[in-house]
């Protein structure tokens, strides 16, 4: 019997650190690292973890982040090593290298899978771990098929329509630089055209493979939403770019190729459009997070719930890059609690039955060595 | 562990395997741990397993055995109870909440990145170039070789006569410079999109280009050139640039290993500026070497920089100055730089 109190209960998320204390965490965690030359950081990073996560609030509760040390020192050896292994061929025996490309890929998703599986176990509320059962097949597609997929194709398709124009351009001689911008035009096109694709096929991957305790997450996100995202994330930045970005070049042209001030002038124009560029992923990534957490439920009777506006998130990992690099780093731990706070600001869970009723349940632990491998390779699902 | 507890902590009790819990007590009862729920007034007698360590103001958990777990927001008197006040842990949540502390520790960080970067980094990409096998630098100096022969140069049109004539300059060379046969070698390319220069690779191999060869008015110029490569191979160069770099990098993963991944791009890129003003302080010490052993040998020390500035007129970019861009010092600083090294070599 519902209790009618806490029927369709919205809880939100809340952080009750601060940056203040964070940075004393922080700080020692980088001298001991610094010290220990890197052996530390393992100790660093389950304090970091279990300090953002133990001051994530859901309904009077906080999360908690278990893995040891010890653990994910281990791992990292492990993923480091093989690193180091991996590099060494490559240096000596460049073509061995590139044939172990294949194993390496036809491993890649049993190691996302067995990472996931370690970071969700990881990670506790209430005393319940969360969880997550994968296959093999399915991250084969969505991780690896998929984003291989679309470059070739995008490819296909541009020398395909540069053979059309070839024609063209034989009869203009020299102009033959104009393949590489129109190619990379092409290509660009063909990946946005298939981003949402590949970011539903993703999202849908990790939210139904998630568990909290014996509870199953699902998740039917859905792809025209994702679409509309992609034009609300790229269609201002496109109009901004297509205005001011001739501004330099025109000035350029006018100018002696190879004097200073054209240089400079390229100088802004590329940092622009980087900065430009950055913004619209950052936007694009809340987006889509939006999409995905309110199409995600828990047993069906759990919604959770992200508002994160687009442009208020890409401002503040900009603000917080720009202020970092300012203040020669001192910044960081206030640039990292302000992001997480924001992002707990703006999720929630909206509830039939109130979050005390889950149970636990026996689970395949995961590899630490898997996690820290795509850790190290700077590979993050961002849940 | 537990055995010493004293008082009574106040928190919340969470039932094995569940995510249910009651507000509830904890305190030591006739040797063994009791948690009280005042709710239902049931007690539970569980065995203790584990206490968590302190960190900032995140609530302690007390793990038990059978998977339940007792939780107090009060981190002082959760220490004060389990006697944990001078555990290491605990400790260094004090040291991380205090002012001085912080101060100290910024200080302390700010000093020892700088010290490594200044002197531990160079010292250690010293030891790490010597102790290097020499095997494994000859392997790295032919696969080198294989990818800049396939994709850049082209083999060389110099006579046979011509390329003795250098090949017998550079022995001597070799010699003032204290290096035997086996330690450095000297081979002949087109430069193809090079053009004129000249390359030192890790392992000895000295290339000089044919286009560079073409410039040269007189053998002491070439002379100048092939005694500065030698410098790089005597000094080791191209090695302790590559695990200074290796170094750089390891540093700024462990300094921003754990920040965003955008900050990290960036750093990273910063660090290749690094790389190119190391590199112009090797030239500096590839020119010093290149005084001294053409001094030794009875050749004009001051002739390459004649060649070099030919180099430049020829492709028609002006490099006076060094920029902090540039990997090579600027010619103007440069000829200066040597002839004051000149001036300094004992009559």
């Amino acid at each position: 019997m519902p209790d009618p109190a806490t029927e369709n209960k919205i809880h939100e998320f809340s952080f009750s650190g601060n940056a203040r204390e964070y940075f004393g965490i922080w700080i020692v965690n980088l001298l001991l690292s610094i010290i220990t030359l890197g052996i530390y950081t393992a100790w660093a990073k389950v304090r970091r973890l279990r300090y953002f996560y133990g001051n994530t609030w859901l309904d009077g509760h906080n999360f908690e982040y278990h893995a040891k040390p010890v653990q994910i020192l281990i791992g990292r050896i492990i993923a480091i090593s093989l690193l180091i292994a991996y590099n060494v061929v490559a240096e000596f025996v460049p073509v061995l290298a590139l044939v172990l490309l294949i194993p390496y890929l036809l491993g890649l998703p049993w190691l996302i899978n067995k990472a996931l599986q370690f970071n969700s176990r990881m990670t506790s509320y209430r005393n319940i771990r969360l969880g997550f059962v994968g296959s093999y097949g399915r991250a084969l597609w969505v991780f690896i098929v998929l984003p291989l997929i679309v470059p070739f194709v995008a490819v296909t398709i541009g020398t395909a329509a540069l053979f059309v124009f070839g024609s063209f351009q034989q009869a203009m001689g020299g102009a033959g630089m104009i393949v590489l911008p129109i190619l990379g035009l092409l290509f660009l096109i063909g990946f946005l055209l298939f981003l949402p694709y590949i970011s539903k096929q993703a999202n849908s991957y990790l939210a139904n493979g998630l568990r909290f305790g014996s509870s199953r997450f699902s998740a039917e996100i859905p792809l025209s939403a994702l679409y509309r995202n992609l034009g609300f994330s790229m269609l201002p930045l496109l109009v901004i770019v297509a205005l001011f970005v001739p501004v330099p070049i025109v000035m350029m042209m006018g100018l002696d190729a190879a004097s200073d001030i054209a240089g400079v002038m390229a100088g802004i124009a590329s940092f622009f459009v980087y900065l430009v560029l950055l913004v619209a992923y950052l936007a694009y990534s809340a987006g889509v997070r939006n999409i995905a957490f309110n199409a995600t439920t828990i047993d069906g009777q759990h919604q959770l719930l992200s508002a994160v506006p687009r442009y208020g998130y890409a401002w503040v990992l900009v603000s917080n890059l720009f202020v970092s690099v300012i203040t020669i780093g001192l910044m960081i731990p206030w640039a990292a609690v302000r992001t997480w706070k924001y992002l707990a600001r703006h999720t929630a869970v909206r509830s039939a039955t109130g979050l005390d009723r889950f149970t636990a349940d026996q689970e395949a632990q995961g590899n630490v060595a898997a996690a820290e491998y795509l850790d190290i390779d700077g590979i993050d699902f961002g849940l | 562990m537990a055995a010493g507890f004293e008082g009574k902590l106040e928190g919340r009790y969470f039932v094995p395997e569940s995510s249910f819990s009651h507000p509830a007590s904890l305190e030591m009862r006739d040797g063994s741990l009791v948690v009280t729920i005042p709710e239902t007034g049931q007690t539970h007698m569980p065995e203790f397993a584990e206490l968590g360590d302190r960190l900032g103001n995140v609530p302690r958990k007390i793990l038990f055995e059978d998977g339940s777990v007792f939780e107090c927001p009060d981190n002082d008197a959760v220490d004060r109870a389990f006697h944990r006040e001078l555990s290491f842990f605990s400790r260094m949540s004090r040291w991380e909440a205090s002012w001085k502390f912080i101060v100290f520790a910024c200080l302390a960080t700010v000093a020892v990145v700088f010290g490594l970067y200044r002197y531990g980094l160079p010292v250690a990409a010293n030891l790490a170039a010597w102790a290097t096998p020499s095997g494994v630098v000859a392997t790295i100096d032919r696969s080198t070789l294989d990818t800049v022969d396939r994709l850049v140069f082209k083999p060389s049109n110099l006579d046979e006569d011509e390329q003795e004539r250098y090949r017998s300059v550079f022995a001597k060379l070799r010699s003032a410079a204290g290096l035997g046969d086996g330690d450095t070698r000297l081979l002949f390319r087109d430069g193809g999109k090079l053009g004129a220069n000249a390359v030192a690779l890790p392992g000895g191999t000295v290339i000089l280009t044919d286009q560079l060869a073409q410039l040269a008015k007189h053998d002491d110029e070439i002379a100048g050139v092939l005694a500065h490569e030698i410098g790089h191979v005597t000094g080791r160069h191209s090695l302790r640039q590559v695990y200074r770099a290796l170094g750089i990098g390891f540093m700024v993963a462990v300094i921003l290993g754990d920040t965003s991944q955008l900050l990290d791009n960036i750093v990273s890129q910063l660090a290749l500026l690094d790389t190119l003003s190391y590199s112009r302080k090797f030239e500096n010490e590839a020119d010093g070497t290149s005084v001294m052993i053409m001094n030794e040998t009875g050749r004009n020390p001051l002739a390459f920089m004649d060649l070099i500035d030919r180099v430049f007129e020829e492709a028609g970019v002006e490099n006076e100055q060094s920029g902090w861009l540039s990997t090579h010092p600027g010619n103007r600083e440069r000829r200066e730089e040597v002839i004051r090294r000149i001036d300094e070599l004992p009559q």
